[in-house]
């Protein structure tokens, strides 16, 4: 999966492990390197380290490298991703980049000189979204959901989840899924590489404004699946999808309700409630732990124990 | 006996003049197809933007063969380019210094950078190249005809001489 991008020793290392339960390679120039494999660990020259000292070590050049390569040899032809700090691979792999920002007045024009990397591969997990799915739709179909989770929760792969089971369970539903990063579905020339259900519509590597408008205007979706509403551009167009009467599905970053609401672009749409169900997630037991499913008053429907 | 002897130094004459005068076509058919390719790149950047894998699965077709083997071998080395290039050019007998200069240099960054830098790099390289294209042209026409008249007119006097 990640032998074409990574230095021969990172990728024999990852030979010795189970890569269905490998989430996340941090990689920072000059410094350990650290793997999230059910936990937080060394990656040593033959799988796990126990020793800091074993842990592999990444210089410059392998780093830049490793982005030269994600981006098939042609940085010029990724520079819109680069410039919002990442690049995704065909198989939906995302590779998160830090380095030198060049600015041009307030413009991002690239990153130069990369330092870190963070490396974040998708996992499909199937059904984990059923034991919750009954307090998210009703008899008409999908409700307006805000899946809550700090980063590396799993909502992604819970919203990917969530849009396979309405897809095939409720076939006459039309699902549009607006993947501005390319995580959701992993699109490969044009056609996703994850599975994400039979009856689904994909706009990928657009705006979530661009997606819904024209999404709304030719494909008449039912349900509109959206990762990561960060800002108030995010809320807004959330808020066209409803006006449209169109239900959604979001993901936001956050630790759970309260942290919600002290988000400044959340205060507004919080008030007027256009969020029928909030989905909280966390690592408590692992990626993926449901703390809970709330209504739009805030009540708690379901508990995770 | 002599006559036979004549014959072969006048057709080894003859194959040394257009020795020479090949060498002098194929310096500027290389800088030509190199500046096609400029040119090609500078399209598909500003539109397109194909993956550099793609732009050179697509050449096939278009470039003569020194150009074209570069870039099949270019193609299997893009991931690891420098020390490629740097065989390249020890090895290369068809262009002088100064001209292997701006070649490597553009090889090397290409891939690695932005497309508004990357343009502007295939800018720079095309108005430092055109010069020697003209030049290569030049002299492939002169010297590669006085070269093959050369080797004609010491053909015929070796055969003379020997006769």
């Amino acid at each position: 999966m990640l032998s074409n991008i990574l230095p021969n020793r990172f990728s024999h290392s990852l030979d010795f492990l189970n890569v269905d339960k490998l989430s996340e390679i941090r990689l920072r120039v000059n410094s350990h390197t650290v793997i999230n494999y059910g936990g937080r660990f060394y990656l040593g020259e033959n799988g796990l380290a126990n020793d800091k000292n074993d842990a592999l070590i990444i210089n410059e050049k392998e780093l830049s490298d490793i982005i030269f390569k994600a981006c098939e040899c042609s940085i010029y032809a990724h520079n819109e991703e680069l410039k919002q700090g990442y690049i995704t691979l065909n198989n939906g792999v995302r590779i998160g980049i830090c380095g030198e920002v060049v600015l041009d007045k307030d413009t991002v024009k690239t990153i130069k000189n990369f330092s870190s990397v963070n490396i974040r591969i998708p996992h499909l997990v199937k059904n984990c979204s059923l034991n919750v799915l009954p307090y998210l739709h009703n008899e008409f179909g999908a409700m307006n959901t805000l899946i809550i989770a700090p980063p590396g929760a799993g909502k992604t792969t819970f919203l990917r989840d969530f849009a396979t089971l309405l897809s095939d369970k409720f076939i006459a539903k039309n699902i549009l899924i607006v993947d501005e990063r390319n995580e959701i579905c992993a699109n490969s020339n044009g056609k996703p590489t994850l599975y994400v259900g039979e009856f689904v519509d994909v706009y990928s590597g657009c705006s979530k404004h661009f997606g819904i408008t024209n999404g709304i205007r030719t494909m008449s979706p039912d349900v509109i699946f959206l990762d990561e509403i960060v800002n108030e551009r995010d809320v807004l167009a959330l808020k066209s999808v409803v006006g449209a009467g169109v239900k959604f599905v979001a993901t936001t970053h956050s630790k759970d309700l309260e942290d919600l609401h002290s988000k400044f672009a959340f205060r507004e749409v919080l008030k007027e409630k256009i969020f029928d169900r909030f989905v909280v997630l966390s690592e408590r037991k692992g990626a993926g732990t449901i703390e809970g499913v709330w209504d739009s008053h805030e009540n708690c429907l379901y508990c995770g124990s | 006996m002599n006559i036979l002897l004549g014959a072969i130094l006048l057709v080894a004459g003859i194959l040394v003049g257009m020795g020479f005068s090949r060498g002098y076509k194929r310096r500027y058919l290389f800088l030509a197809d190199f500046h096609m390719f400029l040119e090609y790149l500078e399209t598909n950047f500003n539109f397109v933007q194909d993956s550099l894998k793609q732009v050179l699965l697509n050449r096939q077709t278009v470039y003569n063969k020194d150009f074209n083997q570069f870039l099949a071998s270019l193609s299997e080395n893009i991931e690891n380019i420098q020390p490629f290039l740097q065989k390249w050019s020890k090895e290369q007998k068809i262009l002088n210094d100064e001209e292997v200069v701006i070649f490597v240099k553009f090889f090397e960054q290409l891939g690695r950078l932005d497309c508004e830098t990357q343009l502007e790099s295939i800018k720079q390289t095309k108005a430092s190249l055109i010069n020697f294209v003209n030049k290569a042209n030049e002299t492939h026409t002169k010297k590669g005809k006085l070269s093959t008249q050369l080797g004609l007119m010491a053909g015929l006097a070796l055969f003379i001489i020997v006769i």
